[in-house]
């Protein structure tokens, strides 16, 4: 899952920056509206955290400009201002939540997975197709109930396959999911977690579709 | 009619002591339904008395009461807006801990451990300076002021408030020059002044790129003695004078880490000592231009 953060005090955007890459998230992290709206325009995301108060302009005409845009992604607002009022004014500019700051890491972590659920369509909040089990929240993983180990890469891949069981998953996608801007990547990563990935699960779990990329295979 | 004149006649001839009574009367109920509607008032609503159904001789009054309400209910909107800032302001540099130390606390790898801890050290720091400047404002905008007035030598003040933050511009290369002319010397409160002088040099340090360079000079002229400050920065765009000087506003210039409250607290310093604070372009260029104007 890619995500923009849009804050511009540095201690915040750094310390979201550096939480949600360990939870295994690509993040670009942007300080100012103007930077946020060619961000927004160049590239997919999967979920956008903003902080209401920007430098160069509201964030809630941020807010309302991507709405305008027909985006649908999921926003999550952060403001430190604990006013009704304004969190009413961001639900309703086209925020689907909110945290007031400061904010516990674990509840940021767990808005965000339930954001994502509902942007998925899924109320339910674990991943289960055929014997595999994934909790997105404990990062755990079953093969017929039995714990699997999986490093933070690999889950992250098998997480996105899960989400889209059957779909057919480019590199780059794949990639661009799982990688911020600036950061190193290998030709044959993607690969080389896959392969991993299917020691661990089984081979016929991933299928790679010659020259378009994978697919979590849902077995019958 | 002739009846109606016939009876206005007899009124004059009524005794004083009656006439007096009804007129005691009659304002005692007046003044009954004000004493209830202003009652009503302090429970629900602070909207203005309505002073055409009351007794002339009382208007004055109502006026003045009117007045006196309108000045605490604009004070009273004018301190939640503080608030409201103030705990904005300070929630921000409390999240940055919290987030950084969670982190430290949730990974094992040292690089990400120091890096987070050396985070909560600064937006400690940014939030010891903004509770500092909350409480100079607040000491600054009570009901009343009394400043130590004092014979204070601006030359040296500012000679030694450049001394403290000398390190800082050094930091950023910025070259930080100092020029006086005679003996300056002005009746003021040296603690305000040389708040004054710091949040204004060191805002033009902030805003100086490195290799910058920045003047600060004191001169006399016609009864007045003027202190400059200059830098070689963005500036502030002129439609923005009046609001960078209002508590908790920030230019855009990249001011991130500021509290917004350094210039409201200069502005009030002045206010405080009658002196007037203009912003202006350095050159045409670009650049602030800070002066402020003592008259003595």
């Amino acid at each position: 899952m890619r995500i923009l953060v849009v804050e511009d005090d540095k201690i915040i955007g750094d310390g979201l920056l550096t939480a949600l890459n360990l939870e295994g998230y690509a993040v670009d992290w942007v300080e100012d509206k103007e930077s946020a709206t060619l961000a927004f325009e160049t590239h997919e995301y999967d979920m956008l955290l903003m902080d209401i108060g920007l430098p160069d302009g509201s964030g809630l005409d941020l807010l309302a400009e991507i709405r305008a845009s027909k985006s649908e992604v999921p926003i999550l607002m952060l403001t430190a201002y604990d006013k009704t009022s304004y969190k009413v004014k961001g639900l309703d500019t086209g925020a689907d939540d909110y945290l007031i700051k400061p904010f516990k890491l674990d509840e940021l972590k767990a808005r965000i997975r339930a954001l994502h659920r509902r942007r998925e369509g899924r109320s339910q909040p674990l991943l289960k197709t055929g014997d595999i089990e994934l909790n997105p929240a404990t990062k755990n993983v079953t093969l017929k109930n039995k714990d699997i180990a999986l490093g933070p890469k690999e889950f992250a891949i098998l997480q996105l396959l899960m989400e889209k069981p059957g779909e057919v998953l480019s590199k780059q996608v794949i990639e661009d999911s799982m990688y911020g801007w600036g950061m190193e990547i290998e030709s044959n990563t993607i690969e080389v977690h896959v392969s991993k990935l299917r020691k661990k699960l089984g081979k016929g779990v991933i299928e790679t579709i010659k020259n378009m990329g994978y697919r979590f295979v849902v077995s019958s | 009619m002739k009846q109606s004149k016939t009876w206005g006649i007899a009124l004059l001839f009524l005794p004083k002591w009656f006439v007096k009574i009804c007129a005691q009367k009659r304002y005692r109920q007046e003044i009954e339904t004000l004493s209830q509607d202003i009652e009503n008032r302090i429970a629900e609503t602070l909207a203005p008395i309505d002073e055409k159904t009351a007794p002339k001789e009382i208007r004055p009054l109502i006026n003045a009461i009117n007045r006196l309400v309108s000045y605490f209910e604009d004070r009273s909107h004018h301190e939640q807006d503080f608030s409201a800032n103030a705990s904005h302001e300070l929630r921000t540099p409390l999240a940055g801990i919290r987030l950084q130390t969670e982190i430290a606390m949730s990974t094992d790898d040292p690089e990400i451990q120091q890096k987070a801890h050396q985070n909560v050290l600064i937006a400690i720091d940014q939030n010891e300076r903004l509770i500092e400047q909350l409480l100079t404002l607040a000491r600054l905008t009570a009901d009343r002021v009394d400043l130590a007035m004092e014979k204070v030598n601006l030359e040296q003040l500012s000679a030694h408030v450049i001394a403290n933050l000398m390190s800082v511009a050094d930091e950023k290369q910025i070259s930080l020059k100092l020029e006086s002319q005679g003996n300056l010397t002005l009746l003021a409160s040296e603690e305000s002044l040389s708040i004054l002088l710091h949040n204004l040099i060191r805002n033009a340090i902030y805003h100086t790129p490195e290799g910058g360079a920045i003047q600060v000079s004191a001169t006399k002229s016609k009864g007045s003695v003027v202190l400059y400050i200059m830098d070689n920065g963005p500036g502030i765009s002129p439609d923005k004078y009046d609001m960078v000087l209002e508590r908790f506003q920030k230019s855009q210039n990249n001011n991130k880490s500021g509290s917004g409250l350094g210039l409201a607290i200069v502005k009030r310093i002045c206010d405080l000592h009658h002196a007037t604070l203009t912003l202006d372009q350095a050159t045409r260029k670009g650049g602030l231009k800070v002066t402020v104007k003592f008259s003595c």
